[in-house]
């Protein structure tokens, strides 16, 4: 088990960053997503947001459970666009991120999920808590691609942070080019990859140095992919790609 | 009870109203369950609720309040376009928080007839009150959530003409050039309110929800009215029917209306403070995204125009155009937003439609609507209609002013990404009237920056082998 924990403090406050990778132990399991929709859609599982520890909220405290549901689910839709179907998993929560295990990412890819998002409020009172996200596409060639954010202010964070959207096209564009899919893929790749830039870097960016860190080398194996995709693409016969011109280097890139 | 003579002339003259020609028309506090349009305006802004998740009633409250501000404030705005229609919808009183009659996904299809709804057909069979075929709309809705002693609301826009692709055709040297719109559904920055803004709400909410007698908020008046007659009976669909009323003038924040009174059915004047920002601060100064929507407005009343070949109004351009470039302006913090970038389209698309016609007092608009669309492109360089805006725009200002193409490589490739990033085959149409246009074009100067005709001919012959993934 591999974990990593980070502060910085940030204008979206101090982040943690915990990437867990699977190792089989023995653990709860997790709850089948009461809405997963169509089988043949890509999808965006909305989990559960809930105050760490398990303890009974409040009225108020459910309020603030629920604002930041509905904020993760409505940005989620809004920059998804018709790529990916966003559902709201009812009760789905994964209590540690050791729950992706590789069984689980196996269950998420067969079922088209593409990202995985959920909440916790650690102190409801200052609003710190966290918030977690699997990029399940990205399992095998960046594992284990399931991140924590830990933050003084979740909805503060989530404000400053909708760019958490941007990831919806790079995981589908991973998807599409894992399925080999390679056009289908090339203009999500570049498309995440452009909007997750600005995330990524200056006053923006969303996360500390070691996220930002393992993000940049995420970007750097997209960039990779993007690369190869359009060399794959270029393979059939009629293929738009083969009118794209590589750059200096041989390499093909999205277009700037 | 009303009696049934009134009631029966009453729905006839909110069934008038719904169906008019109508320049400009308003209605407040439509029940989600019932939604409805102005089918006879060429634009309807549709506003629903701005919803809270949590259990803070008055927040829950603010929500339905914040929409009907947000409508007249809109409303306020957009009169000068004419044929427009606004409509403020919300949740009735004990109706569950959590249901889903005000969603925009339940709200939408209801619009455009997906479902009857209260709508009533005219005598070819169309429904009155449902956007029609070629008409625009502009749905909005929002969020609001509290962070500390802040609120945070955060607004959505969806806009479309019904059945009708935002297409928009670049035409010069005997080619043309399409694309569409890189989005019609924007999720725009969240806008921060205090405690102080939301009791600002309240009293403009006040001040808001009065029909007075004159422009003057100590003026003698009565309620907007809620749902006020119910058409039971034969020939009725046992639903709702609410009040409406068209906007005969404005004065600095004030709105003359006329209307249908509810209980006698004859037809009455009056004064609504549609734009009273909060405490004196225009409304729009807090949520720069009504410019957005103001401007979406106006461009989808020109288009409206323009398909059915009305006259356009007067000043319209120039107003939608400012407006949307206000709203850029404003969200100068947000610099890679889609809003942006879509804000920018519709901002070259109404440049573009002033300047295409023939003349060379138009370059201007050409070469305006060009940098529009340029700007949308840097903010989506992957986005293939981003992309054929752009060069589309380019080639059309280039040939009008020059009467040739210039840095056709780059043209080139740039036309040649949008076919590699898109699904649609007018993206190989694109290219391929591009070269049409180069060979018919003079000989261009021998530098690296110009296809020769020679190598036109050779990538339109490259071209042939090429097809666009569906």
């Amino acid at each position: 088990m591999f974990l990593y924990m980070v502060h910085s403090a940030r204008s979206i406050g101090y982040a943690t960053v915990v990437m867990l990778a699977t190792c089989g132990m023995a653990r709860a399991q997790l709850t089948n997503c009461r809405d997963p929709g169509p089988p043949e859609a890509f999808k965006i599982f909305v989990d559960e947001v809930r105050v760490s520890g398990g303890s009974v909220p409040t009225a108020s405290v459910q309020a603030k459970l629920q604002t930041i549901h509905k904020f993760l689910y409505e940005n989620l839709r809004a920059s998804s666009g018709d790529n990916a179907s966003v559902r709201d998993c009812g009760k789905r929560y994964p209590n540690d991120p050791a729950d992706f295990d590789s069984t689980e990412f196996g269950g998420l890819d067969n079922l088209r999920v593409v990202l995985e998002v959920w909440g916790a409020l650690d102190n409801p009172t200052k609003g710190s808590g966290t918030l977690g996200f699997a990029l399940i596409p990205a399992h095998s060639i960046a594992p284990p691609a399931v991140f924590i954010i830990s933050s003084d202010n979740l909805l503060n964070s989530l404000r400053q942070g909708r760019q958490i959207g941007a990831f919806a096209p790079l995981v589908s564009g991973i998807s599409q080019y894992q399925n080999r899919n390679y056009a289908g893929a090339i203009p999500l790749l570049c498309a995440g990859t452009q909007q997750l830039t600005p995330v990524l870097s200056g006053q923006a960016a969303f996360g500390d140095a070691a996220f930002l860190s393992r993000q940049q080398a995420l970007m750097k194996r997209v960039r990779e992919m993007t690369d190869a995709a359009v060399k794959e693409a270029r393979k059939t016969q009629g293929s738009p790609f083969s009118l794209w011109s590589p750059s200096s280097d041989g390499t093909f890139v999205c277009p700037k | 009870m009303i009696p049934v003579s009134v009631r029966a002339g009453f729905v006839t003259s909110i069934l008038l109203l719904l169906s008019a020609s109508l320049a400009q028309a308003d209605i407040s506090h439509v029940d989600c369950r019932s939604p409805m349009v102005f089918g006879g305006a060429a634009v309807n802004v549709v506003v629903l609720p701005y919803t809270y998740a949590g259990s803070d009633q008055e927040l829950a409250g603010i929500g339905n309040r914040l929409s009907l501000l947000v409508k007249l404030d809109v409303l306020s705005h957009i009169l000068d376009y004419g044929s427009i229609g606004a409509v403020q919808m919300e949740m009735p009183p004990g109706m569950r928080a959590q249901s889903r009659s005000c969603l925009p996904e339940v709200v939408l299809p209801a619009l455009l007839g997906g479902r009857p709804g209260n709508s009533s057909a005219d005598g070819n069979g169309e429904s009155q009150n449902v956007i029609r075929v070629g008409h625009g709309l502009v749905l909005v809705w929002g969020l609001l959530y509290q962070e500390g002693d802040d609120i945070f609301v955060q607004t959505y826009a969806q806009f479309l003409r019904r059945d009708t692709e935002e297409t928009i055709t670049f035409s010069a040297g005997g080619s043309s050039f399409q694309a569409n719109l890189s989005s019609k559904r924007v999720a725009f920055a969240p806008q921060k309110f205090t405690r102080t803004n939301l009791e600002q709400i309240e009293d403009s909410y006040r001040k808001a929800n009065y029909v007075r007698e004159k422009p003057d908020d100590t003026s003698p008046g009565d309620e907007l009215p809620m749902l006020v007659a119910k058409c039971v009976g034969y020939g009725c669909d046992n639903s709702p029917i609410h009040a409406g009323f068209y906007v005969e003038e404005k004065q600095g924040e004030w709105i003359r209306i006329q209307y249908i009174d509810s209980v006698g059915g004859q037809r009455k004047e009056g004064w609504i403070h549609a734009a009273s920002g909060l405490s004196g601060t225009p409304l729009d100064k807090i949520l720069p995204e009504l410019k957005f929507i103001e401007g979406c407005t106006g461009y989808l009343r020109l288009r409206v125009a323009d398909a059915e070949h009305t006259p356009q109004p007067a000043g319209a351009y120039a107003l939608a155009h400012d407006q949307l470039n206000a709203f850029v302006y404003s969200n100068e913090s947000q610099p890679t937003d889609m809003a942006n970038a879509v804000a920018g389209q519709l901002a070259g698309t109404i440049n573009y439609l002033v300047g295409s016609p023939a003349g060379r007092d138009r370059i201007d608009w050409l070469l305006k609507a060009a940098d529009d669309f340029e700007r949308a492109r840097r903010i989506l360089p992957y986005d293939p209609n981003a992309i054929t805006l752009a060069v589309g725009s380019q080639v059309v200002a280039e040939w009008r002013q020059k009467g040739r193409c210039e840095q056709t490589v780059k043209k080139s490739e740039q036309l040649s990404t949008a076919i590699g990033l898109s699904s649609s085959p007018a993206a190989l149409t694109n290219l391929n009237n591009f070269y049409a246009m180069l060979l018919r074009s003079p000989e261009p100067p021998p530098i690296a920056e110009e296809l020769t005709k020679a190598a036109v001919t050779q990538r339109v012959a490259a071209l042939k082998g090429v097809t666009v993934p569906q």
